[in-house]
């Protein structure tokens, strides 16, 4: 009988081997689960670390972003994107996220500062100054995601195909 | 809404997580599991209120934990089967002086503790001086010595 009162030589005593059995079972996996999830962590399978980094280019290669599988909900989270040597042509460059992505994430702040920034239909567009396109530069964008999930996004230069990348926001 | 949620993920992730650890793991806290215990805490808090230092969202934190607390307890006086998923059995661990080996290695308590438990209780010296050892569901040890304690010898 679960949970009755029984008396084993003279102690009376509400002993349920079976349920034991079972919790000392429920132990230990719970331990192998913990043994699972520490390293998982350490290389990055929630956030920061080896497994976690990514990175998209288009064809050509002129355009990398680099960023990371896995975000968490409210804690800084970085996309970088390099430019290569003339991947673009000017002084300025203007550098598009769509704004389901943006509207998603907060945006810290963006490294370098852009020049201006203008609103599109379903596009931010961040114009930037540069000084000499045949080097190559690198943009970062400091992020704290606001939503918790799935979360996809596009980023590109101006009248160029964009690099599409996905991330997933831990709460 | 965001509050509640928070508090309730939490609260079960840590009973979860105290319950995988095993019961003794707080029933004799040393110094270092109370250090241990603070950071706990320390590392909780954030979760558990988030960006939001209102004192309603406060005050929703704790209800929702007194809450569940208080459901809690009344499921376990309702099913007991809940009760001892949630809180396990007592479980005799020494029979007339003899120390049950299979029990002892799973629940992780070596004569040692056993030991110290019957000095600390009852002033007993040698294991054939208890009758039964219990280690009860909060995971403290309790002792019954033998009748004459043996103390002839």
């Amino acid at each position: 009988m679960l949970g009755l009162i029984q008396r084993i030589g003279d102690i009376e005593i509400a002993e349920d081997l079976d349920a034991q059995r079972h919790h000392w079972i429920a132990e230990r996996v719970g331990w192998t689960v913990i043994a699972l999830v520490i390293p998982a962590a350490v290389l990055g399978l929630f956030g920061p670390g080896l497994l976690n980094r990514a990175s998209v280019a288009n064809a050509d290669a002129r355009l990398r972003l680099e960023y990371g599988h896995f975000g968490r909900y409210r804690a800084p989270t970085t996309l970088r994107l390099h430019l290569g040597p003339n991947a673009t042509s000017g002084t300025k460059v203007g550098v598009w996220v769509d704004r389901n992505f943006i509207e998603r994430v907060e945006v810290q702040t963006i490294i370098p500062p852009p020049d201006s920034a203008e609103l599109g239909a379903d596009r931010v567009t961040y114009v930037f100054r540069i000084s000499d396109a045949s080097r190559p530069a690198a943009i970062t964008f400091y992020l704290e995601p606001e939503r918790v999930g799935a979360l996809a996004g596009r980023i590109g230069l101006e009248n160029k195909p964009p690099l599409h990348f996905e991330q997933f926001i831990y709460p | 809404m965001d509050a509640v949620l928070r508090a309730i993920v939490i609260y079960f992730f840590l009973l979860l997580i105290f319950r995988v650890a095993g019961r003794r793991i707080l029933s004799e806290v040393t110094t270092f599991d109370f250090v241990l215990l603070l950071i706990v805490a320390e590392a909780t808090q954030q979760g558990l209120l988030g960006d939001d230092f209102s004192i309603t969202n406060a005050f929703l934190v704790i209800i929702t934990l007194v809450g569940i607390d208080i459901a809690l307890a009344g499921l376990k006086q309702r099913w007991k089967w809940f009760e001892k998923w949630i809180e396990s059995a007592p479980t005799l661990i020494v029979e007339n002086g003899r120390p049950l080996k299979d029990r002892m290695d799973r629940a992780r308590i070596d004569e040692q503790d056993i030991m110290t438990a019957a000095r600390k209780l009852h002033g007993l010296e040698r294991m054939g001086q208890i009758k039964y050892a219990v280690l009860e569901r909060g995971g403290a040890i309790t002792i019954i010595p033998m009748h004459d304690s043996g103390s002839v010898a």
